[in-house]
């Protein structure tokens, strides 16, 4: 018990820090920004009850990912679908505004656009190793998995994601973020 | 001898785990030559490569987008919702309800560094003012409105603490007049115990009495404003001490006199 309260503040003191990526996990899986913040709202206050269970030592944004993943699986999803709210509707934010259409930009959005038109299983696998650099583990234990999911979801979004790729346009600097 | 010319296609799992780094020596050598003499293979590995993208750069965008000055507020408003009006959407008002329940249950004596005061660590003498600020600005009303109030584990608390310092605490000594005395408990700054006495001015919120040893030597009251709160610090032959609070500075003067003599 006394340990709690400790890593309650220990925690808090760094969720800070992490709250945009947060978000932006948010986003990759509700494809919808107020649905992001309640994410987010609802993985600080779940962190928070559950500070003793944080492993020191361990990654903290790792743990969060987790927690907002089953957030996001057992709490919002599933209600949402209960209340025949798809997900169809996805408003735009898996891009960004094209004001100043740069060739970045372009290009940028077209890779959010073709991860976005993957399904939601592969989605996530997708950004938590391509865009946040987890490993195959890590990936697996923040979507509850095993690592042999992980790696089938990556090969069939890595395979739907090459059919649309243009063989000419072989990006040179991918994935970061290790 | 195995026909090199027809090996066995790999599964496109372990082509992209190849392709992801994540094989380990044997595999990836195995894949690696595999690539290099199969055309077969090469060409889906080829083709599994095409889908290597600019994923990180093209998500930074939203990072830069996030509403980060919502989420803060968000955040820095959680303790304060744990009591106040139910939240609106259902899914928070448990977790509320739980965060409030943990933050009842007290007595700290954190064997662990803070991380937050880990950060603010060095050798200044000072710093350790500035993380106790730190941490008590996060401190709300509720944070120390359910405390039990019994003089009894409040006596066994300030033993504890106490202890850790290598001092003497009679409740009657860090008492405040007018202002519950509410929770003692031992903390930890830079490897060392920080003892933090913890009050509730109905007026002005969340107060503490903060200790730590110190070779420094007796010095008289100073104060200083740190956080938006008042700090009156001093020093005596073994120890540091700090009394913070949204207290007035002449009041928070007072108080620190108070506790000063008697702890003398």
């Amino acid at each position: 018990m006394e340990a709690i309260i400790a890593s309650e503040h220990e925690i808090r003191a760094s969720l800070a820090q992490y709250l945009g990526r947060l978000w932006r996990y948010g986003i990759v899986l509700s494809r919808q920004r107020d649905v992001a913040d309640d994410l987010v709202q609802a993985t600080c206050v779940r962190a928070l009850e559950r500070a003793s269970q944080f492993m020191s030592g361990t990654r903290l944004d790792r743990w969060l990912f987790s927690i907002m993943h089953s957030i996001w699986l057992n709490e919002i999803r599933s209600r949402r679908i209960r209340m025949g709210n798809g997900f169809v509707d996805a408003d735009v934010t898996l891009s960004f505004d094209g004001e100043h259409e740069t060739e970045t930009h372009v290009m940028a959005n077209q890779v959010l656009r073709q991860v976005n038109e993957l399904p939601e299983a592969q989605r996530t696998a997708v950004f938590l190793a391509y865009v946040e650099g987890l490993s195959y583990r890590e990936v697996a234990e923040v979507l509850d998995v095993p690592i042999g999911t992980v790696m089938s979801r990556l090969a069939t979004a890595r395979a739907r994601l090459a059919e649309h790729a243009d063989p000419d346009v072989k990006a040179k600097q991918m994935k970061g973020g290790k | 001898m195995v026909d090199l010319k027809h090996a066995e296609m790999p599964s496109d799992e372990m082509l992209v785990a190849f392709l992801d780094g994540e094989l380990n020596g044997e595999d990836r050598a195995r894949i690696d030559r595999l690539i290099k003499i199969d055309e077969a293979i090469a060409a889906r590995y080829e083709f599994l490569s095409r889908s290597e993208m600019a994923f990180y750069d093209a998500f930074q965008p939203l990072l830069e987008n996030a509403p980060t000055a919502k989420l803060e507020a968000i955040l820095n408003d959680l303790p304060a919702s744990i009591t106040s009006e139910p939240a609106s959407r259902g899914m928070s008002r448990r977790g509320f309800m739980a965060a409030a329940i943990g933050l009842v249950f007290v007595g700290v004596a954190a064997d662990r560094g803070f991380m937050a005061f880990k950060q603010a660590s060095s050798d200044h003498e000072d710093d350790w003012r500035a993380v106790v600020a730190q941490y008590l600005s996060l401190y709300t009303p509720d944070t120390l409105a359910n405390l039990d109030s019994n003089e009894q584990s409040q006596s066994a608390q300030l033993q504890n603490v106490g202890d850790a310092l290598g001092l003497s605490l009679p409740l009657r000594a860090v008492s405040l007049p007018g202002i519950p005395f509410k929770r003692a408990q031992v903390l930890q700054y830079d490897g060392k115990p920080l003892g933090q006495i913890a009050y509730l001015d109905p007026e002005h919120g969340p107060m503490a009495l903060c200790i730590v040893q110190s070779s420094t030597g007796p010095r008289s009251p100073l104060t200083e404003r740190r956080h938006g709160m008042n700090v009156v610090y001093w020093s005596d032959q073994a120890h540091g001490y700090m009394l913070i609070g949204r207290n007035p500075a002449d009041k928070l003067n007072d108080l620190a006199e108070g506790v000063r003599t008697a702890l003398a």
